[in-house]
């Protein structure tokens, strides 16, 4: 219990400015529309650029003139920021015992190395939860003061809820890295480096649908956004998917981190 | 000119106290021992002299001049940290050639020898050392150009007895040719054995300085004896004995004046055993941990009063 | 110089690690060019009736991006925005790093001012930049070759690919002047990223209708590259701003270390 108080209270500072930076992106991304809404452009001339050269402006198959459209489109850079929170989450708040040294400390408590690791990881959920819910509330509130269509707060919802099952997977991906490398000072580097790889693989995907193959290597194309934009619901394979993927990670961080060794 | 000179330096972090108004002077060829319990001030006093933290007034100067202003004044000094850290992913000897590369001279043999003593591998990665043999690369690393003034923070820490020792006898070694050497410790029998002079530092201020022999003898000594007839106190009367306690056939004391004067007293008494103890440096000074002065009667404290009267 | 030998000799894997990343980004978005000219033509006309703030968002106009040069400078935005995480990283370290491995103790007491620490230090790291950046600019002129069919123009080319070592240059400084006042442990990474992709989203969300003031908000937006293509030069109050920034930055680091008070480990 204490592990989990402590590492909640010494994340509470980063986690507000990571809040504070989302609702920036909210607000910027949302300054931004009017570009778009203000046009003569209709959701048909955008049908009409060739697939790849839509991927190139991380249109995909959106319409961004209208609103759904739009924050379709800018929800894929608030899902790679909090890829990256996740990611950097998972893999630091396991590896910074080790920077700093206190692992010693921690691991002759008598708790388990299973106990240890829970407790992380539950204060690493918490975050990523509020970030989402910050997130998730941000663009309830800011959205509508930029809609001119349709309001699309069911949207916003699905998205959100479709970007949990995500950040749940880089937090769980950065804790394989932390506890599976044996010098764990640059899990943080390389859950990041991933998150990098996964957004390539995503846009390369988009721009080249011959090595669509190559998706399952990126998380950001587990959920269709672009269906749900236009509706549909959370895609329930990709949740489940996404689920087991974690499961393995976690299965995977429980069972190195107990074996790990610790080194001064 | 004084190899080391503090005047008044004083160091304050924020409202922390750090050192206040520290007066210290070395001369050339001396080995000076700087005492104080944990958070004295040893620590900053050592590395505002090396001109890694800024006095906040007073002067620290080496050869003279400030590591401050005038950096190249370092290529005379070797300095040990308490704490060794050095670079990931570097050889022993990488690490060694490169802190070579900042002095004027060529330190190839140097290092060679110095491995050599300390039982070093050279080709060794350094975070693969444990804590005890990265200090000895700390050794090595602050001796291999041959300083004319070595500074030591608590450099024993981490090393086994045998090491120690080496570690003495090559410091003693620089001493002999001529190297100033200033080490702060807690560790009070190697002070004891290696200095000249001693520095005791208690809440940021120095308490005393004094050469170690004057202390100890200016000091007591410790005398029991054993003899073969039942002794009496009246053996005993002289000026300078105190806390005495006879028992039967033996009689213990503790003895302050000139020596000569109680061995005559006790030497028409018939006698199996005889013993004379030197203070402990530990004696002296834990007295100076807990009271800060010498006391008019020598430096006795409850628990010994205690042993004696039995 | 001992210095300056060690610390570059101590970068070269960062160096090859970083240069592999830039040249992969090129590698990967060039791959695509023929098959993008290709869907040009009809796209062409689809993008001249688009408003001009909308083209403005999407950073190159009209007949430029599927022209080699101006498909290149979408290309090089993103080689840029990873070479500014390179340069911060490396300005946020150099000195720091000396506190956080606790080797102050060893290097700081050696006989050399502090002064010409920092120096070699910056030299060294300013060199591993221009490494990175020449290695990358000649893959990229040999991958622009092969793709274009030595169709491009060489002196916009190299005109596009000098603001990479121009914004390395603003965020390797921002990155030192923060370094002075870190003082406690702490990853760097998060930073790095944090003000690199801060800056990129103010750059690219908000900076670009706001006039020319407005774009020096985020030096991403500095070298434009529409402006480069057209009129074969920079323009120079964004020059100036990166001298401006990259002295304020230096500067804060240089007094900074100057007069700070170092700790064994932090």
């Amino acid at each position: 219990m204490g592990i989990f108080l402590r590492e909640l209270k010494t994340n509470s500072k980063p986690l507000i400015l990571w809040s504070v930076g989302m609702i920036l992106l909210v607000l910027s991304g949302m300054a931004k529309y009017s570009a778009f809404s203000s046009t003569a452009l209709t959701g048909s001339l955008i049908k009409d650029i060739p697939a790849s050269i839509r991927a190139l402006f991380g249109f995909g198959s959106f319409d961004v003139t209208k609103m759904s459209g739009y924050f379709a489109f800018l929800f894929l850079y608030i899902e790679i920021t909090t890829a990256f929170h996740g990611a950097t989450l998972g893999a630091g708040i396991i590896a910074k015992e080790e920077r700093r040294r206190t692992a010693e400390f921690l691991v002759t408590k008598p708790i388990s190395r299973n106990g240890i690791l829970t407790a992380k990881l539950c204060a690493a959920l918490i975050d990523i939860a509020v970030l989402n819910l910050v997130t998730l509330a941000s663009s309830l509130v800011i959205v509508p003061l930029y809609n001119k269509d349709a309001p699309i707060t069911a949207e916003i919802f699905r998205l959100m809820g479709s970007m949990f099952f995500i950040q749940l997977l880089f937090l769980a991906i950065g804790a394989v890295f932390a506890t599976v490398r044996k010098n764990n000072g640059r899990a943080g580097a390389v859950a990041s480096w991933f998150v990098v790889f996964a957004y390539v693989i995503y846009a390369a995907t988009n721009l080249n649908d011959g090595i669509r193959f190559l998706n399952i290597l990126s998380p950001f194309k587990y959920f269709d956004t672009a269906n749900i934009a236009s509706g549909k619901g959370l895609d329930p394979l990709a949740m489940a998917f996404s689920l087991f993927l974690v499961m393995i990670c976690s299965c995977i961080a429980y069972y190195a981190y107990g074996r790990r060794d610790i080194h001064s | 000119m004084n190899i080391v000179e503090m005047k008044n330096l004083t160091k304050h972090y924020g409202k922390e106290r750090g050192i206040i108004d520290v007066d210290l002077a070395i001369e050339q060829g001396e080995v000076f021992g700087f005492i104080g319990p944990n958070g004295a001030g040893k620590s900053t006093a050592i590395r505002t002299l090396l001109g890694l933290i800024r006095p906040s007034s007073g002067t620290a100067t080496i050869f003279g001049k400030s590591c401050i202003e005038f950096p190249q004044i370092k290529q005379d000094l070797g300095y040990l940290p308490s704490e060794v850290f050095y670079y990931d992913d570097m050889r022993v000897i990488d690490l060694l050639k490169y802190s070579a590369g900042f002095y004027n001279k060529d330190c190839s043999r140097r290092i060679a020898e110095l491995a050599d003593i300390l039982d070093l591998d050279l080709k060794k990665k350094i975070d693969s050392l444990s804590y005890g043999n990265k200090k000895k690369v700390g050794i090595v690393q602050g001796l291999l150009h041959e300083p004319k003034l070595i500074i030591l923070d608590e450099p024993t820490g981490g090393l086994d007895p045998l090491m120690q020792q080496k570690f003495f006898e090559i410091i003693m070694d620089e001493n002999k040719k001529g190297a100033t050497v200033f080490f702060s410790s807690h560790i009070l029998s190697e002070v004891q054995k290696m200095c000249d002079r001693v520095a005791f530092i208690k809440e940021g201020r120095i308490i005393k300085s004094e050469k170690i022999s004057d202390m100890q003898d200016n000091s007591y000594k410790k005398i029991a004896i054993e003899a073969k007839t039942t002794l009496s106190d009246d053996s005993f009367t002289l000026a300078g004995i105190e806390g005495l306690s006879v028992r039967g056939n033996s009689a213990e004391f503790i003895f302050r004046g000139n020596i000569n004067d109680i061995l005559r007293k006790i030497a028409p008494i018939d006698l199996t055993n005889l013993t004379i103890e030197e203070p402990d440096l530990e004696e002296i000074f834990l007295h100076y941990y807990e009271h800060g002065e010498e006391p008019a009667n020598g430096p006795v404290d409850h628990e010994e009063k205690s042993t004696l009267a039995r | 110089m001992n210095i300056f030998f060690y610390e570059l000799k101590a970068a070269r894997k960062s160096i090859a690690v970083w240069t592999g990343s830039l040249i992969g980004i090129a590698l990967l978005y060039l791959s695509f060019f023929r098959g993008i000219t290709r869907d040009a033509t009809a796209w062409k006309a689809v993008m001249s009736s688009y408003p001009p703030a909308l083209r403005a968002l999407l950073g190159v106009s009209v007949d430029l991006l599927t022209s080699p040069s101006g498909y290149y400078a979408m290309v090089v935005s993103f080689v840029v925005l990873c070479g500014a995480i390179q340069a911060m990283n490396s300005g946020l370290s150099i000195l720091y790093k000396e506190t956080q491995n606790g080797t102050v103790d060893f290097l700081y007491v050696k006989p050399i001012s502090r002064m010409k620490i920092i120096s070699s230090k910056l030299g060294a790291a300013l060199a591993a930049l221009i490494i990175t950046d020449l290695i990358y600019f000649c893959a990229a002129l040999g991958m622009m070759s092969i793709v274009t069919n030595n169709g491009f123009d060489a002196k916009i080319f190299i005109l596009l690919n000098v603001p990479l070592f121009f914004v390395q240059l603003i965020f390797f400084s921002l990155g030192m002047g923060i370094s002075a006042f870190l003082n406690r442990p702490r990853s760097i990474l998060p930073i790095s990223l944090s003000t690199v992709f801060g800056f990129y989203f103010l750059g690219t969300f908000v900076a670009t209708d706001s006039g020319r003031y407005g774009r020096l908000i985020s030096p991403f937006k500095y070298f434009d590259s529409n402006y480069v293509i057209s009129h074969g030069h920079y323009e120079t109050l964004y020059l100036v701003a990166t001298a401006i920034l990259v002295a304020i930055g230096l500067g804060v680091a240089y007094f900074m270390y100057e007069n700070k008070d170092l700790q064994g480990r932090a």
